[in-house]
């Protein structure tokens, strides 16, 4: 289930490659039958619980996705979890995942932007030492919830001040009144939880009014951005998770050649969801969804064979023989944590530098 | 079949006459009791089916009832909790929009939305529903947007819910709004739809026509499920209200009406009549089948064995009637190889037998009579034969051996007996013959035998007496010798002293005397050698005359003997030619001619 139409639909297909890529790679080498399915969810909740109910309807035991948190909520709550099947979501973010009451069907490669927000308290606070920020987000679940992320530690782990939280949208062509909103209080710093499309108008919008330090969210971690704005964008920072999994340049492979296109953090995720999936469907070795959820730890959890994407192939052998194995993907460690969100993260402090090919300097990696 | 334990007196005599009549009875019989037990049966199972049915409609109902009712408890609890959040009170909308969101993650599934209004102005500030945010109420279709929330809440702790649950637009499901006021901000308030989607399809159970509706008190169907109807019920639901489950029944269905507690609602549970009590009737329509199925197969099986017992049975007792009066050429032929079939074989076995036993006594009779008249023709014959040889044998008896028994073939014992009695008569015949001559013989031998034994006696007496003389003479002269020798010896020792004393030479006249001593001595035992001799011959002549007188006298025996067995042999009359001579006289022991 990914936005293959609507708002979302520039990064919904790339993601779509991703996410039939192992069943591609495998479909032709491996005595196990592949059916699958791919749904448009038109960036729309309604929509896409529909369309979740008529996978359900079709006898789907799991699902890749859907992509963007207020989406997967909607989606989980309404359709997946009542009619108990598995689904694992390589973009939603949001931190109310964490605690969805989701009966353990709900998992997602896509890292909690609680630990974003967390992770941009601190740099804000110590690295960049600076006491006071206001944020820009974009008004949904997304922009709401990582806003929160960062505003919550920051006030009470670093004793900062929060100027202002001010809520953006992201099919706006000004944001000017916001960020005349948001410099009211004088922050040192404005950190945007923004959507890429909203980059080009937030960014020269804000390069011209305000001096205050500007961090980023993973979001607006993109170096098109450097032809998209007319002023520099060198210095800006953000944070992002780091796409530095032990498959990670199998899958890039894998990925270029199979769309001739670079993959984004999403498509690794994307990829690693239907791994994960696939993996732990063989080694339940039937279709019931219980069986898949219970899988799911026992082809992730740690003593087993390693498979890495390269490896996939092997991995669904031995997971249909009942073997023990150990998924380690493209885009992290790829284990799972109680609520089915992914352990074992890294994350970039980058900046924007148009003296580098890609646009983007890294200058650390974070550990939470 | 039989009815061997019934007295004959209890039953009519038309009955006991026909087995047909026994057979029908016996079949009826049968039929009355497998319906009776057919209808004992369907009355249980038909008391039971209704009992058990009414009972499980009633669960299914109170069980529906227990699941909407903790459903409306459960979201009612979850609708005042949410609405007490202090974020709802002090937040701003985005700051709630974030709660909500958490809210609802942190609710179970049956939470579809959660939508926060402000009453005065009637428009939702936020919701979970991106669509709804920041929407007028009266631009929404839900049944709940007319709803005047400014005054409706007296307390805080005050739940509002729809009174009828309505089809969500968004997902299409049924669902209904919970309200409840936000403590301490009397403008504002919390709605939450709930979703019945997990409930209502439990209502309408699989694989069942049975279905559960719930009702409001004016009889309305509260959750309009698609396919369900149901009558209001009038006093049944009157009665529910008020506490009592009640059932109630028309031709079609039967529905069981419960109270859901903390509503004035109420479940109806309704399957049809024919599910709830089709086993029921099934087993009734089961049973009159049964009988009367039952009733055609004996029917068929008392048609089909009448006609295959009691039809040839009569028609056996016609014929076995018939060969009772005599005539044994009746049909008894058939093709079957059952008991009937069998009965006929042995009907006809009888008849041949019969046949053959009056047969086999009349040659009987006849041969009794021919063998008793040869009986007596031999009888008679032998009586005449036994007289000719009684004759016969007195004949014989009488002394004339030469009578014969004649053969004659006609019987072999007589014949043999003929036989051997001339052959026994021949022989003794020749016998009595041969032994009259014999004594014949013996008398003139033994007068002859006398005869001569005196002469050779008298002779043996001459001899005895002439050795007798010889032998007295033998003796004088022995003595004369003696007397002599002794005489010799007496000079010899006379003379032997003087030739010693005086040496006068007369030893050579002793030497001779001597000499003659020795011959006279010599001569004496010759003497006495003659005598012994003469004596011997003298006793042999005794002995021989002694024995001679002892043949005489036999041969005088023998004789006077002979005469009586002669005269005896006499009286026997033999034919001539058997008389027999002696070829070596009298003593020989070649008697037997035929030895």
């Amino acid at each position: 289930m990914l936005p293959l139409s609507g708002p979302r639909s520039a990064v919904g297909e790339s993601i779509r490659e991703a996410a039939v890529l192992p069943i591609d790679q495998v479909r032709d080498d491996v005595a196990l039958t592949f059916e699958h399915r791919s749904v448009d969810t038109e960036s729309d909740p309604t929509t896409a619980a529909r369309k979740a109910t008529s996978l359900v309807d079709e006898g789907y035991p799991m699902v890749t996705g859907p992509l963007d948190s207020d989406i997967v909520l909607q989606a989980t709550q309404q359709v997946l979890i009542p009619y108990k099947t598995v689904c694992c979501s390589p973009g939603a973010t949001t931190p109310t995942l964490t605690t969805l009451n989701d009966g353990g069907y709900v998992f997602r490669t896509a890292i909690s932007d609680a630990i974003q927000g967390s992770l941009l308290a601190d740099t804000v606070a110590r690295k960049l030492d600076y006491d006071t920020a206001g944020t820009l987000y974009v008004n949904n679940d997304y922009g709401w919830q990582l806003s929160q992320a960062f505003s919550r530690p920051f006030r009470r782990n670093y004793s900062g001040t929060i100027t202002d939280q001010v809520p953006i949208e992201d099919t706006s062509n000004s944001y000017v009144d916001a960020i005349d909103q948001a410099t009211e209080g004088d922050p040192d710093a404005l950190v945007l939880a923004a959507y890429p499309e909203m980059g080009e108008t937030l960014f020269s919008d804000m390069l011209t009014r305000t001096d205050a330090d500007i961090l980023c969210t993973d979001g607006l971690r993109t170096g098109d951005m450097h032809q998209q704005v007319d002023r520099s964008l060198n210095g800006i920072r953000g944070l992002a998770p780091l796409v530095d999994g032990p498959g990670s340049d199998a899958f890039a492979e894998l990925y270029t050649n199979a769309s001739g296109n670079e993959p984004g953090i999403f498509e690794s995720y994307a990829y690693d969801a239907t791994a994960v999936l696939l993996l732990a469907n063989a080694y339940a070795g039937q279709n019931d969804t219980k069986a898949i959820q219970n899988a799911i730890r026992r082809v992730t959890n740690s003593g087993g064979t390693e498979i890495t994407p390269d490896t996939l192939l092997d991995g669904l052998r031995r997971a249909a023989r009942g073997q023990s194995i150990e998924y380690r993907g493209a885009s992290n460690e790829t284990r799972f944590d109680e609520n089915g969100d992914p352990t074992d993260t890294t994350f970039e402090y980058w900046a924007y530098d148009n003296s580098v090919a890609s646009g983007i300097r890294e200058l650390d990696r974070i550990k939470p | 079949m039989n009815l061997p334990s019934i007295p004959p007196t209890f039953v009519p005599e038309f009955i006991r006459r026909r087995y047909l009549a026994k057979f029908v009875i016996a079949i009826l019989s049968v039929v009355l009791v497998i319906a009776a037990v057919g209808a004992i049966s369907y009355v249980e199972i038909d008391e039971t089916v209704r009992a058990d049915a009414n009972a499980q409609l009633e669960t299914t109902a109170e069980m529906q009832a227990e699941q909407i009712s903790s459903w409306v408890e459960s979201l009612t609890v979850q609708t005042r909790t949410a609405s007490a959040s202090p974020v709802l009170r002090n937040g701003d909308p985005q700051e709630i929009q974030g709660h909500l969101v958490e809210e609802q993650a942190r609710m179970g599934v049956n939470v579809r939305a959660i939508h926060y209004i402000e009453a005065d102005t009637g428009n939702i500030v936020t919701s979970t529903n991106p669509v709804y945010r920041d929407r007028a109420l009266d631009s929404l279709e839900e049944p709940w947007a007319d709803r005047e929330f400014r005054s409706g809440f007296d307390l805080d702790e005050e739940v509002w819910k729809s009174q009828q649950a309505y089809e969500s637009p968004t997902l299409g499901d049924q669902v209904m709004a919970f309200a409840s006021p936000v403590p301490d901000r009397p403008d504002r308030v919390v709605v939450i739809i709930g979703t019945l989607e997990y409930r209502i399809e439990q209502l309408q159970q699989e694989n069942s026509s049975q279905s559960t509706v719930i009702l409001d008190a004016e009889g309305n169907d509260v959750f309009q499920a698609a396919d369900a109807s149901v009558d209001s019920g009038g006093d049944a639901l009157e009665a529910a209200l008020g506490g009592r489950v009640t059932r109630i029944s028309d031709g079609e269905t039967v529905q069981a009406y419960v109270p859901v507690s903390n509503t004035r609602w109420v479940a109806v549970s309704r399957v049809p009549t024919e599910e709830a009590y089709g086993v029921a009737t099934n087993v009734g329509h089961n049973v009159v089948l049964m009988v009367l199925l039952s009733l055609g197969a004996l029917s068929i099986v008392a048609v089909v064995l009448g006609r295959q017992t009691v039809g040839p049975l009569t028609t056996l007792r016609d014929r076995a009637a018939k060969m009772e009066a005599g005539n044994l050429g009746v049909d008894l032929e058939t093709d079957r190889v059952d008991e009937i079939g069998r009965l006929y074989d042995g009907f006809d076995s009888m008849r041949n037998s019969l046949r053959k036993q009056i047969t086999e006594a009349e040659q009987a009779r006849k041969q009794a009579e021919v063998s008793r008249a040869e009986a007596m023709e031999m009888n008679e014959y032998l009586q005449d034969k036994a007289e000719e040889y009684s004759q016969i044998m007195g004949e014989c008896a009488a002394g004339d051996l030469t009578q014969r028994m004649e053969t004659d073939g006609e019987n072999d014992a007589m014949d043999r007996i003929a036989t051997d009695f001339n052959e026994m008569i021949g022989e003794l015949e020749n016998t009595t013959g041969q032994l009259r001559h014999f004594a014949d013989e013996v008398e003139q031998a033994g007068e002859s035998v006398e005869t001569s034994a005196e002469s050779l006696r008298d002779a043996s007496e001459q001899i005895a007496e002439s050795i007798q003389r010889i032998s007295d003479d033998a003796y004088k002269q022995r003595e004369r010798l003696d007397d002599l020798s002794m005489a010799i010896e007496d000079i010899v020792d006379q003379l032997e002293p003087i030739a010693r004393d005086t040496d006068v030479d007369v030893q050579a006249s002793l030497d001779q005397l001597r000499d003659v001593t020795e011959t006279v001595e010599e001569l004496a035992e010759a003497v006495d050698v003659t005598m012994a001799e003469s004596e011997n011959v003298a006793g042999a002549a005794e002995e021989q005359t002694a024995e001679l007188s002892e043949v005489s006298q036999r041969a005088q025996d023998l004789t006077r003997y002979a005469g009586p067995l002669k005269d005896v042999l006499d009286s026997f009359e033999t034919e001539s030619k058997h008389e027999f001579y002696f070829p070596t006289g009298p003593g020989s022991t070649s008697v037997n001619e035929g030895e």
